[in-house]
This record gives C-alpha cells, structure tokens and sequence, in this order.
C-alpha cells in the first residue's frame, strides 16, 4: 500500500525485474527439464505444475491488489469470483458440452456480471462495512454453490472437464496459462496506469479530496470491483482447465486469505508485487507444508506477523526496507535528502502563477458581476443544533467574497452545503443558474466549484506533482480511460504550476512527507488547478506564518483578478479578511447577520459587539 | 523496534535454513535395493482428524510389516504422509505432489467422499493406483465422470453399507423412521441407498420417514442439534436412522444424552459407526445403539487380527480403529500384488489386483471383481453393549458379520451405472441406482 | 427453544467481538481461536479435576489462560496496528489465528476431547410435551447473566464509562488524562473473557476439536454485524435471530437446504440498509 515515488533508477530496476520475470517464466519447462536430468529421481513436471498453479495464483492476487493496493477496498469475496469463474467452465462444459477453451472465453463475462451485481449491493457500504458486506456476499454464492444441488452439483462440485488433446502435458499446459496470464497482467497494467487508475490511486489517498476534484468515487470502486473480479473470474476458469474441476469450497470466505496473504507477501504497492508473492507462497507452502506439516500454519502465521508488523510494503519493498536499515548503521552516510521546510511561499513566483495556462476559469454563461452563486433560504441542524438557518446569500461573479464570523457561526458546514459534502435539510443552491441543491460532491466540483478545505487534503503518499496532475485529470474528464500513462498527461502544465507556487523542488517527493505551510500550498494549487470558475476557500492559510499568509492571499487575489476567478472564503485572520475581499458576509449562530463592503463591515456595531475589540485592532 | 528487527533476521535465517534443509533425507538401508514411497494424503486435522489419525498408523504398522519382511520387490517402503485438514483443494495439491513430486508407487484414498472425487483424476492421469480404503460412495467407481481404471474400493460402498442398514432396520419391524445424514455426497448416496434397499427387503411394509427435504444437515454443520433433537421427539420416530459421522456423531450423542439419557432406549437409532466414534465419547457411548461398521477387531477376532490388535496397541497405546484395519488390509494388497507383479508398473500391478483374492486381517479373503474394481468386503451389524472393563469403550453383541457377496452391488446394476443409463431425462445430475432399468424391475 | 441455546452460546462469543471492535475499532480475527483455547482448557482442567470441580475449575483456568493470552496479543500485535489501515489489522489478527490453531493442535493433539457437564447441570426438564436438558437452560441463563453483567459494566462502573468513550471517541479520551493504551488491552482482555465463557459453555456439550476456531468465527461477525458492531443489546438480538433462523431452517422442508442462506441474506440486507446495524450508531 505504499506507492513510493520511483526515480528514473529506480524504474530501470523495475523494468530489469519485470524482464527478469518474463524471461524466468518462458524458461520454467527446460530449467524443470534441466533439473529432472540432473536429479533422475525428481519428476520435472511437478515443478511444471507448481510453476502453473502459482502463475494461475498470480493472477487471481494481481486482480485482487486491483482493489486492495490501487483502491484501498479489502473484499472478502474474491474467492467467490474465482470459484464462478471455474465453475462456468465446469458447468458449461458438462451441460452443454462446450469446450473449455470457449468457456475460458465466456468467464470474464461471468465474473464481471457477477461482479457488478454483487458489487452494487457491496458498495453501498464503506471500508470495514464493505468488506463485512462482501463477507455475507461471499458466504451466500457459497452456500447456493454448496447446496443448489441441481444446478452446481453440489458439494461433489463439478468433475471430469476434458481438455484439449495438445495440452493435456503439463509443459503445453504451462505456456497456455502463462499466455493468458501474460495478456491479462499487461491488460491490468495498462489500466492501473492509466488515468482511470490514477483517479483509484486518488480515491485510496482520500475519498473526500478524490471527490472534490471531480471524481465520482461510488462508480470508480464499482469500475474497479467489477474488472477485478472479471479477472478472478478468468484466474478460476483457468484454474478449472488446469485441474479439471471446480468444487465449492473455493468459493469459502476464508480462501480469500491465500490471494491476499500472496499480496502481502509481494507488497501491495507494486505492480508485479502479488507475482513475486505468488511463487514465494507456492514454494514456501510446498517445502514447509511437506517437511514441517505439522508446524506449517505457525510458520505462516508468523511470516505473516513478521511482514504485517516490519516490512508492510512486503518484498517489493524489501530494498527500501534494507537501505534504511544500513542508514540506520551508518549514520553519517546518510544521503543527502530535500527537507521540506514548509515556506515555498517564500519562493512563489506571482507573475508566473497568473501565466499558467492550467489555472483558467471554466466557462459559465454569467457575466462579470451578475450573480454566480445563489443561496435561498438554506438550512442544516445536527440533532437539536441548528448549525445553518435560513441562509439567503449571493455571490457575484468576478467578486471576492469573504465569510468572517466567530466558531460555530456555522461557515464550514454552509461550505459543506455548497460544495455537496453535506445534505441540506431545506433551502436551494443555484449556481450559474443551475439547481445544484443536494448534488453529490463530484457534480458540483465538475459543474465548477473548486474547494480547498480547511484540514489539508491532499493525497499524502502521491508525489506533489501526481497531485497536480491527477487533480487536472480528473476535472478535465479524462479519467474515465483506462488506457495511456496518467503520469505522462499534464505533466508540463502540473510543473509549471509547481514551480510558480514555490514547490518545483519538492515535486518528486510523497506530498504527505512536506512540511505543513507547504502542504497547504499544494491544497491550494490543487484547488486553483481545477479551472474552477468559483473556488471555495476554507482558512486558506490556516497555520502559514505572516509572511507566507499574505504572499497566499496576494497570490490569490491575482489569480482571481486575472484568470476571472470568483473567490468565496472563510478566515479568522481579519487582517486577510480585509485586505483581499470586496464583500463580507458576517455569520453568527447560523444565520446571515449582515453583508456589505469591508468598509461598511468594519463600521457596523452589532459586528463589532460579537467581535468585541478585536476589530478596533484592525482599525 | 531494533530488536524487532533482529527478530525478522533470525525467523528469515530459520525459514531459509528450512528450505534449504527439506531436500534429500534418502536414508537407504543396505540390504534394500532402494526405497519406495507410498502416498497418502489424509485428514490429519478438521473435520475427519480423527480418522485421518488412525489410518495413519494402520498404514505406517502395514508398512513395517512389509519391510520386516524384506519388503516390495527388494525395496523399502517409506511411508509419505500429508495432511490435507479435510479439505478438498489440499487433498488435491497433496495427491499432486505425491505423484509428481515424491513419486509415491501407489496411493491411498483420502478420508472423504469429495476429497476422492477431486483426487482421483490426478491419479489415473498419472497412471498410478489409488486403494481406497475409507471414502466409499458408490458414485467413485460407478459414475461415468469419475471412472478410473486405477482405482480399487476395499471398502464397503455406500451401496453396501445402505443395504446392510436397509436389511437390518427391515427385520426390527419399525414404522416409523426419522432420517439425520450429511449433507455430502456420502451422505445422500448412503442414505439413497438405505431407503431403497429397505423397500426392497421390506416389500409390503409401508414406512413413514420425516419430509426427505430435512433428512438432510447441511454444511457448514452446527456443533448444536437442539432442533434436530426436538424435530425428533415431536416425529415420535420408532427408529432414527443416521449416517453421521466423526465430530457431528459425537455432538449428536453427546446432546441427546443431556436432554434424556435414556434417549436411546426412547428413540432407538441405527447408525453407522466407528471404534473412532466410541473412542471419542468412551464410556458415555450410549449402549442399545443399532450400530453398522465397517471393521470392528473385536467383532472379526482371528489369530491375525488379535495379533495385529495387541502389537498396534504396544505401539500407539490406542486399539485399532476400523480405518486403521482396512488401510492395513489395503497395504497389504498392493504390496503382495506388486510382489507378485515383480515390478511398481502399475498397469501390470493392476493385473494381479483385478480379479484376484487376498487375506484380509478381518478373517476371510476378500476378491476384487472387475468393472468397478470393488472388494467384496463385509459389514459388522449389531448392538453396543457394556464391554465389562475389557475396552475403554463398549462392543457390540448379537453381532453378526454379513458377508460381502450378499450386499455387493449387482453386475448389471454396476454396469447400467458406469454406462449412464441411470439419468432422469440424460442429466447426469440424476443419476441414481433407483432410476436404473434393472433396480425398477 | 433449541433456537435459544444456540443463540445462547452464539450471543456470548459475538458480544466480546462486538465489545472490542466497538472500543478498539479492530475486527478481531482471532476471537474464535480464544474461544478454542477456552474449550480445549477447560476440557483438560476438568478431565483431570473430575466431575465435581472440574467444570468450575476449568471455567476459571480458561478465563485465567485465555485472557492472559489476549493481553498478549493486545500488546505483541494489535497496539501495533490500531493506526493502521483495517487490512493490516486482519491480516495481524488473522497471522495470530495460524498460530494459535497450530500450536493447540501440537500441545493438545488432534484428538477430540469431551467432557460432561457439572452435576447440577446434568439432569433434563419436560416442557409441553418435549424434553430439553437442563444444560441449555444453564446456557441460556448463562448468557442473560453475561449480558446483564456486560451491561452494568458499561453503565455502572468508572471502566464502562471510559469503554463508552471510547467508543465515541478515543482521541477526546486521550486529551482528558485517561491511559488509553492500558484501557484498550483491558477491553481486549474483557473480549478475551468473553470469548473464554463461551469456550467454556459449550465444552460440556459437544466435542471440543482444532477446527472449533473458524465454525464460530464467521456466525459470529453475522451476529455482531446485524446486531451492531458495539452494541450488547444488537448482538444479543442477532444471536437469538441467527439461532432461531438456523434452527428453524434445519427441521423445516422448505429451508432445510438454505438455512445458512438466510443468515446471510440477512446480514447483506442489514450492512445495505443500515450497514451500522440494527442497534449501532452511524458512524460520521
């Protein structure tokens, strides 16, 4: 699960193993060959057949980490897509005496229509509840498969699946389900790269920023789930042609331990990982589980612990994992790193912010001046607490328009409200004339309203520049394909936008390990990348020094100027208040307590009284 | 978090050197001319652990028997013993590995129904012979999927064991019977096989059994039969017939002891049974029990087996269970049909199996006919009784021990089966022995 | 009736799983191998002890052992991973269920063990016409005491009042001067407990084998997930519902086969509708 910014080095390692691993598994059948003539007593062909069950287990983790190390989902009933997918091949061969290798053809059919029915009920939960849910899911396919006697046959399962003449050695054997395991990894890699893996990698880092940028999470976990059991279900089928049967015990819950225990052990952040995993397991179990069966399940379960508790990142990780613990040795040796130190406001280039042509406006038929946003009546109560009533507010195109109010005036739920993270329980939100009133979260930021909240959100373990870039993907719409390099698109103009902002030398790095005035630099980025016409600012300087605080503010004040951005923002900071807004609306307990000019706000006495001297200050 | 880390080291460097060490451990003896394995791939653990256990030692007795006795062809044999945790897919990568990788001379089927359903492919792929000792539905050896030519039943079949319950409840004059079977397929194939063959030993009699749909308890099994038990008494059954075994028994009899200890006597029950299943509850094994069963050493004394008995018990501290007594029998007839064969080949090996007779530790001699290769082996019926201090557990009395060729399924039956001629309407999912055209007439 | 006992036992063994995941927000895989432990040492303390002391012995050294176990586990694994994403906590727990179930299978053997029940439990009732045992009249009674003990805990003790904040929000307890890391292993040892009892009720009445851990596990989560993770009452409501519906189903023609099936479909419908359960709270 962790996604560690790979150097240049470092991808020609990775591709030096990728070739390592092809080439590895072309020459399984003569390195088995080779070995047999050595040793007259072994059997080469059993080393064949681990090769193919672990190739067929490959598969089936690989399609596994499509949701667990792309989408962070944890599912308890991938066995069950994989029992489908092998009983499809089973079922339609002894019904209808279709040959395996047409069955083969018609199981990512299966698995995917299973998958997408199952996977609507499942998502309707989130995290440990969607996997409780696929739990149940799991448990019910096992049950009909067990007991639907008519149908499954039952707990005898389904026996006698012939194969075709030419592969029934298991050498031939092998070189089918290698290919179909080939085709399917490179399928899986090009989508994980791709711009709809990369709204995944998003929705992992932080659904809620995810949503705020325009990405419709529900339906990308749905996407996901139903590819990942398509291919499970391709893995089952080819598990049905390598064994001849299909049985129902594949389909219990806690099968699912194999494909992700091989996750684990290969690492869940890399691509290849669950494949290296794979074949550690298989020869693993082989060895232990024949010398020291009766210790094997501890054995396992302490490796487990080990990897759980130390190495996380799992094999793939094991060079990191060994490169930090020699600096731990060597202290003094230590390479140089970049710190951030949080302050690349010091280093913003103004000028150059409002030249990026990634920062521009989106159209909206709303002149300059006429309302943009509008607000009537809006209500919200948690329980008895009224947090927002009957809200009525405009806000005019082009302008900057400040929200102050003390705590619990109720400025981030009204955000909230706007920006859908919230339901209202009354009232309306118009936008450019637009009924946008209880939208989900990625409609609105699609239909042009940017956010950047008040915690920081950003996706902590994407590099700075994947940020940017998957910020821009994903509101430009792109990141339904499932093909091209997501890393590669936006680049240029993510850069540029980096770079203006102060943060060109941090764009390599993880954005979750950059100081915090920094991080809230990147939350800002994203939010003025998204080519919003109205951007929400939550306490956009929230924990920036002074210096960096009003750089921000002026930053933004141009921006806005220039690329016809509207600003609605919310700020303690009364300093920032009135320097950058051109309307301020006062909330208090909930309700609008007054709207005008800075000047006229400044004036006001009910304003001053609920701000006791604080004003004065400022005057 | 250091010292953690050095912990990984040492547990890696461990789990390293256990590769490395799991190699070669040829320990050949020199008045052998090598050694040769014998597979088996059992439940030492879940559900069947206990029978697992005890083939285990039938087994690993047969096989010092054999090597004190200059063993196979001048070799050595070494048993090659894997547990499978009575799961299906693990019984099938052992099978695999026991073939493949240990090339084991010859194999011995695995505990349940299933498992030998999966593993038996692997096998006659492989040409290598499979002795079934244990599993026993009938399906194994007559359904046409399944067929192998490797594989020989020294067990008695499902068919059987059905017609020895079905003859024996057929002379108890009773009624009305409640029906408790595993939802496997040697549950329903036995359970098939114990109705049919009671209408048939019982022609005139009409019998009331509960609803067929509930004859069945399906999987996973509940460790609780509190409704089963109060199904019963509101059935008011003159018999309980029951076909299940290992941990359901034992949780089965342990329960209705407690809610009536003289449930028994009230609801009289005719199961089948194991010296396993006594074993497990002792003294508390309810005594009045209808039992069937497949070897029980004291029922089938002979100068052999009480040879056999007091030299297993020296060794395993523990008698030997009905397992345990046909997976020695089925050593022994692979070992004297190799012998003879002179050779591991197994298609020669067969040809010394098929059609030949071989002495049984249960006292008779037993033939293995061609076509489903089955043994005509008997079944033990009778009733638990007090063992008086000589067993831990109880024996049965009025045993009588029904010989083989009166329950072995007909030539014609067999044949209409592995020719499919048993299907409703061609769907192979129907095949059963009642819808074959010689059963009907 | 015989719904109601298998509940009994059910409620037990689900309402620590449920307890824990509520205060430590940790799906523990391990529950059902501290429930083994329990059964198998309870077995053994009482075989040993015989029939007039064993069972209540047994109870206490399962309790003792069990709960000592869980500590461990607290300490060596969970405390680790309580920052971590759920799938680290599964596995963690999960890595410990290998363990466990391959070290009680090499220290007890892969024999079944049974025990009877303490004398006074013995004996068995008629009620309207069928007999039950007084046996799972002591488990259902046994359960009720467990689950209005549970309740005063929670409610009536200085402890309860820290788990409940727990429950709402540990970070807010941490700030208020409470040693959360020490009040999270008492709450797991509480669920070990738990886990232990239940171990411990059915011991006297069925056989007590290495593959008892994963049979109750999954029926378990049914339970405390309809019920609602947390909620004492939730998972006493899902026991007796889980208990009924698998009784009922066995015996009944038309459910025979699908019995589990139910359970399940329940458990989908509950997590769709109202995925914090019948009795839980939603969580924000």
């Amino acid at each position: 699960m962790i996604t560690r910014y790979l150097g240049p080095a470092d991808a020609r390692i990775r591709w030096g193993i990728a070739a390592f691993f092809i080439l590895f598994a072309a020459a399984v059948p003569p390195l088995a060959g080779l070995y047999g003539q050595l040793n007259p007593d072994i059997s080469s062909r059993f080393e064949i057949y681990l090769a193919t069950s672990a190739m067929i287990l490959a598969l089936w983790a690989i399609s596994y980490n499509l949701m667990l190390g792309y989408a962070g989902m944890v599912s308890f009933a991938h066995a069950a897509y994989f029992g489908i997918g092998a009983y499809t091949v089973g079922l339609l061969f002894q019904r209808y005496h279709l040959p395996v290798l047409e069955g083969l053809l018609l199981t990512p059919i299966a698995g995917a229509l299973v998958g997408l029915a199952t996977g609507l009920v499942a998502l309707r939960a989130v995290r440990l509840y969607f996997s409780l849910l696929t739990l149940a899911i799991s448990q019910l396919l096992f049950t009909i498969a067990f007991n639907w006697v008519a149908v499954t046959g039952g707990d005898n399962g389904v026996h006698g699946i012939t194969i075709p003449d030419q592969l029934s050695d298991y050498t031939p054997l092998y070189y089918f389900v290698a290919g179909v395991v080939g085709l399917c990894l490179i399928v899986m890699f090009v989508i994980t790269r791709s711009p709809f893996g990369a709204a995944l990698a998003a929705i992992r880092e932080n659904r809620e920023r995810a949503r705020s940028i325009g990405i419709n999470v529900k339906m990308y976990e749905l996407a996901v789930y139903t590819l990942a059991s398509t291919f499970a279900a391709i893995a089952g089928g080819l598990f049905a042609v390598f064994q001849q049967e299909a049985y129902p015990e594949m389909l219990y819950w806690t099968q699912n331990a194999q494909p992700v225990v091989v996750a684990l052990l290969g690492g869940t952040g890399s691509f290849l990982g669950p494949a290296i995993g794979a074949f550690i397991y298989t020869v693993l179990q082989n060895t232990l589980s024949k010398n020291y069966a009766n210790q094997f399940d501890i054995i396992l379960g302490a490796i487990v612990l080990v990897v759980v508790l130390i190495v996380p990142g799992g094999f793939a990780s094991l060079p990191q994992f060994l490169t930090n613990l020699r600096n731990r040795f060597r202290r003094e040796e230590e390479p140089a790193r970049i710190e951030s130190t949080g302050e690349a406001m010091r280093e913003a280039d103004l000028a150059r912010v409002v030249q990026v042509q990634a920062v521009q406006a989106a159209d909206t038929p709303v002149e300059r001046g006429e309302p943009l946003l509008v607000i009537q009546d809006l209500s919200k109560s948690f329980g008895g607490l009224r947090a927002v009533q009957n809200v009525d507010l405009t806000v005019h195109a082009g302008d900057r328009h400040a929200i102050i109010g003390p705590n619990g005036a109720g400025k981030s739920t009204l955000f909230n409200l706007i920006s859908g993270r919230l339901k209202p329980d009354s009232g309306k939100v118009l936008f450019g004339g637009r009924d946008i009133t209880g939208k989900p979260p990625h409609l609105i930021a699609k239909a042009g309203i940017g956010r950047a909240f008040q915690i920081t959100m950003i996706f902590p373990k994407l590099t700075v520049l994947q940020n940017l870039q998957y910020a821009m993907l994903a509101h430009r719409g792109y990141t339904t394909r499932p093909f091209g390099f997501a890393n590669r698109m936006f680049r240029a103009e993510a850069m540029e936008l980096i770079e203006a902002v102060g943060l060109g030398r941090y764009a390599a790095l993880p954005a979750g390990q950059l100081g915090h005035g920094d991080q809230r630099a990147i939350e800002l980025a994203i939010s003025l990348a998204l080519g919003s016409r109205l951007v929400l600012l939550d306490e956009p300087t929230a924990g920036m020094s002074q210096y960096e605080t009003q750089k921000a503010m002026e930053l933004v004040r141009q921006v806005a100027a220039e690329k016809g951005l509207t600003l609605l923002f919310c700020e303690h900071d009364m300093e920032v208040v009135f320097g950058t807004a051109r309307t301020v609306t006062v909330m208090y307990l909930g309700r609008v307590l007054t709207q005008g000019t800075p000047e006229e706000i400044r004036r006001n006495p009910e304003v001053r009284k609920i701000y006791l001297g604080e004003l004065e200050e400022i005057a | 978090m250091f010292r953690l880390t050095k912990l990984f080291a040492v547990a890696t460097a461990g789990a390293l050197l256990a590769v490395a060490c799991g190699g070669g451990n040829n320990t050949t003896t020199s008045s052998f001319k090598g050694t040769k394995k014998v597979g088996y791939s059992g439940a030492l653990s879940g559900q069947s652990q206990l029978y697992g256990h005890a083939i285990s030692q039938g087994l690993k007795l047969g096989i010092d028997d054999i090597n004190a006795k200059g063993g196979v062809n001048g070799y050595k044999l070494e048993p090659d013993i894997q547990d499978d945790t009575t799961d299906v897919a693990k019984a099938k990568d052992n099978t695999t590995q026991l073939i493949l990788q240990d090339n084991v001379a010859v194999l011995f089927g695995p505990v349940t129904s299933a498992q030998c359903a999966a593993t038996s492919p692997v096998a006659k792929q492989n040409k290598v012979i499979t002795i079934a000792a244990t599993c026993n539905s009938f399906q194994l050896t007559t359904e046409p999927d399944l067929l192998n030519p490797y594989w020989v039943s020294i067990v008695p079949n499902t068919y059987m064991e059905g017609n020895a319950a079905g003859n024996l409840v057929a002379k108890l004059g009773v009624k009305k019977i409640f029906i408790v079977s595993p939802k496997y397929l040697f549950g329903t194939s036995e359970t098939n096989a114990f109705v049919a063959s009671l209408k048939k030993a019982a022609p005139t009699a009409s019998f009331t059994f509960n609803d067929p749909a509930t004859w069945y308890v399906p999987f996973p099994t509940n460790p609780r039969w509190d409704a089963t038990l109060t199904a019963i008494q509101g059935f008011g059954p003159d018999l309980v017939y029951s076909n299940i075994f290992a941990a359901d028994q034992v949780n089965f009899v342990k329960q209705a002891l407690l809610v009536n200890p003289q449930w028994f006597q009230k609801y009289p029950m005719t199961t089948l049974s194991s010296i396993d299943d006594f074993n497990a509850l002792g003294a508390s094994y309810p005594l009045g029990m209808h039992a069937y069963m497949r070897a029980p050493f004291f029922a089938l004394s002979n100068s052999k087996m009480d040879d056999f008995v007091k030299r297993y018990h020296d060794k395993y501290n523990e008698y030997p269970s009905d397992w345990a007594v046909m997976d020695y029998d089925a050593i022994q007839v692979w070992a004297q049909a190799a012998n003879k064969a002179g050779t591991f080949d197994s298609d020669k090996v067969l040809k010394q199996i098929v059609g030949h007779s071989f002495a049984s530790l249960r006292g008779y001699s037993f033939t293995i006919r061609p076509g489903d290769q089955q043994a005509n082996v008997g079944e033990t019926v009778g009733t638990t009784a007090d063992s008086a201090g000589k067993y831990p557990f109880p024996i049965l009395k009025d045993y009588t021990n029904l010989k083989g060729d009166q329950l072995i399924m007909p030539v014609t039956l067999m044949t209409e089966l592995q020719q499919g001629k048993c299907e409703k309407n061609g769907d192979p999912k129907t095949t059963d022995f009642a819808n074959c055209p010689s059963w009907k007439t | 009736m015989g719904g109601l006992s298998n509940a009994a036992y059910l409620f037990i063994v689900a309402v620590g799983l449920s307890l824990v995941f509520g205060a430590l927000r940790v799906i523990n895989m391990a529950h059902g191998s501290l429930y083994m432990i329990a059964a198998f040492v309870t077995v053994v303390v009482a075989n040993r002890l015989g029939l007039a002391l064993g069972f209540w012995v047994g109870l206490l050294a399962a309790v003792i052992v069990t709960g000592a176990v869980g500590v461990l586990i607290e300490i060596v694994v969970l405390r680790r991973v309580y920052r971590e994403e759920h799938l680290i906590q599964l596995l963690g727990t999960y890595a410990v269920t290998l363990i466990v179930a391959g070290a009680v299978r090499i220290i007890f053997g892969s024999n079944y063990r049974t025990m009877s029940p303490p004398q006074l439990f013995s004996g068995s009732l008629s009620l309207a016409g069928y007999r039950y045992s007084v046996y799972s009249l002591f488990m259902i009674g046994a359960a009720i005491m467990i689950a209005v003990g549970v309740n005063l805990m929670l409610y009536r003790t200085a402890l309860g009042r820290n788990i409940r904040a727990a429950v709402s929000d540990s970070e807010l307890l941490s700030a208020s001067g409470v040693n959360v890391a020490r009040l999270f292993t008492t709450v797991f040892a509480i669920g070990a407990g738990l886990a232990a009892l239940g171990g411990v009720i059915v011991a006297p009445s069925q056989a007590v084998g290495t593959s008892m851990d994963s049979d109750v596990l999954v029926l378990a989560f049914a339970i405390s997930v309809i019920g609602g993770l947390g909620s004492i009452i939730g998972s006493a409501v899902g026991a007796v519902l889980v208990g009924e519906i698998y009784s009922f189903g066995l015996v009944n023609p038309y459910t025979n086969q699908f019995a589990l099936a139910f359970v399940f479909i329940i458990m989908t419908a509950v997590l769709t509708i109202r995925p914090w359960g019948l009795f839980g709270r939603a969580e924000q």
